[in-house]
């Protein structure tokens, strides 16, 4: 494997790591909630095992997806999986509305739970983080290595920074999308249509750009209903 | 007349909370202490796998960890209150609870992030001033 250090690899570098906080930190948060009503043994053991399949279905979707990116298609697809992941981090918890599904609080409904939330979280994840390292292997690799502490120490840490600053989460939706738009117009398909006749696609970040704002416009004004709703009739917990 | 103490469980959010109960509370026989906590939403990706009923309890938990300062403080000083946990953007939230529930006056603490940090990263007592209909009251 050739590393080589340079600009592009820091800013990457810098991408993957808030991607990771932001969609690894989901996916603990998940596992903790999952876990929270079982009895304190089996809560040890659903986190362990719910941590130990988020990690190896991880590993791997990023196997597989490293060989995908290059066929033809597959950047356009996975460009609009990403906007789609992009929008739906910017949505807060809608709240409860209609009736709930009882959880009995055994060890089996939270197994369910968990390995259903892994696979979906898991193939955000790493769809995002394979976007942000531009087909370098060693960048997916380290983008893995650091979502596993996250993911197994990570969830009152990610849980208290994001809902203290929810900036973050906001800013973390732009780059999803300024992401997407940027392996839009590289997939193997659109390249050269690109090269020929609208260079400045790429090369003024137009693409990239138009990517954040949609993605920004979108998720803050379904945010912003959602929370309208929420406050017409408050609803204490507590 | 009711006022409305919007807490965040930090030891900083309690100064809301002595300000009432040493200025306000010795002078008015009436008053309504209401005490708030706003547990900020999480993030929808993850709150969809999870059935509602945990949710609930689990912001409820977390509300009640915030609320138990400012309600020892209140129950030492004997002054009568009222206190819950709703879940919403935390300004936002503040201002329609005033509102619906016909609160005279919100008295809070700052989070003292300072005006660089504070513009940046969203102070919550700054949204709350331009939101409020009802007159805010600021405690450093």
């Amino acid at each position: 494997m050739d590393i080589t250090l340079d600009q592009q690899f820091f800013v990457s570098l810098l991408q993957i790591i808030w991607i990771d906080i932001l969609l690894s930190g989901d996916n603990a948060v998940v596992i903790a909630l999952a876990c929270r009503n079982l009895p304190h043994r089996q809560r040890k053991w659903g986190i362990i095992c719910g941590a130990g399949a988020a990690i190896a279905l991880r590993v791997l979707f990023a196997v597989f997806i490293v060989y995908l990116l290059n066929i033809p298609y597959l950047k356009i697809i996975g460009s609009l999986l990403l906007f789609w992941i992009a929008v739906k981090l910017m949505l807060p918890e809608e709240g409860a509305h209609g009736e709930s599904v009882q959880s009995g609080g055994s060890l089996w409904s939270a197994i369910r739970t968990i390995v259903i939330a892994d696979a979906v979280m898991s193939l955000d994840n790493v769809i995002a983080i394979a976007a942000a390292s531009h087909g370098r292997v060693e960048l997916l690799v380290l983008g893995l290595l650091i979502s596993i502490p996250l993911i197994v120490y990570g969830s009152a840490l990610v849980l208290k920074a994001l809902q203290r600053f929810p900036v973050l989460i906001t800013l973390g939706g732009a780059l999803l999308g300024w992401i997407a738009g940027e392996v839009l117009v590289t997939d193997p398909v659109l390249v050269g249509w690109v090269e020929r006749e609208a260079h400045y696609l790429h090369d003024w970040y137009i693409a990239p750009i138009a990517g954040a704002l949609f993605v920004l416009v979108l998720g803050l004004s379904l945010a912003r209903a959602i929370e309208a709703r929420r406050r017409q009739k408050l609803d204490p917990v507590s | 007349m009711r006022v409305l103490i919007p807490v965040d469980g930090s030891d900083r959010s309690l100064a809301a909370v002595r300000y009432v109960a040493s200025t306000l509370a010795p002078g008015d026989t009436d008053l309504e202490i209401h005490v708030l906590n706003v547990q900020p939403p999480l993030p929808s990706a993850a709150a969809t796998f999870i059935d509602s009923a945990v949710l609930r309890d689990f912001h409820g938990d977390e509300g009640a960890k915030a609320l138990a300062g400012a309600r020892k403080l209140l129950e030492d000083a004997k002054l009568r209150h009222e206190s819950s946990t709703v879940v919403g953007e935390v300004a936002e939230t503040i201002a329609a609870y005033a509102e619906q529930r016909d609160c005279a006056a919100i008295v809070m603490a700052t989070r003292g992030l300072g005006n660089a940090a504070g513009l940046l990263l969203g102070s919550v007592a700054h949204k709350v001033l331009q939101l409020s209909k009802v007159p805010v009251t600021l405690v450093k």
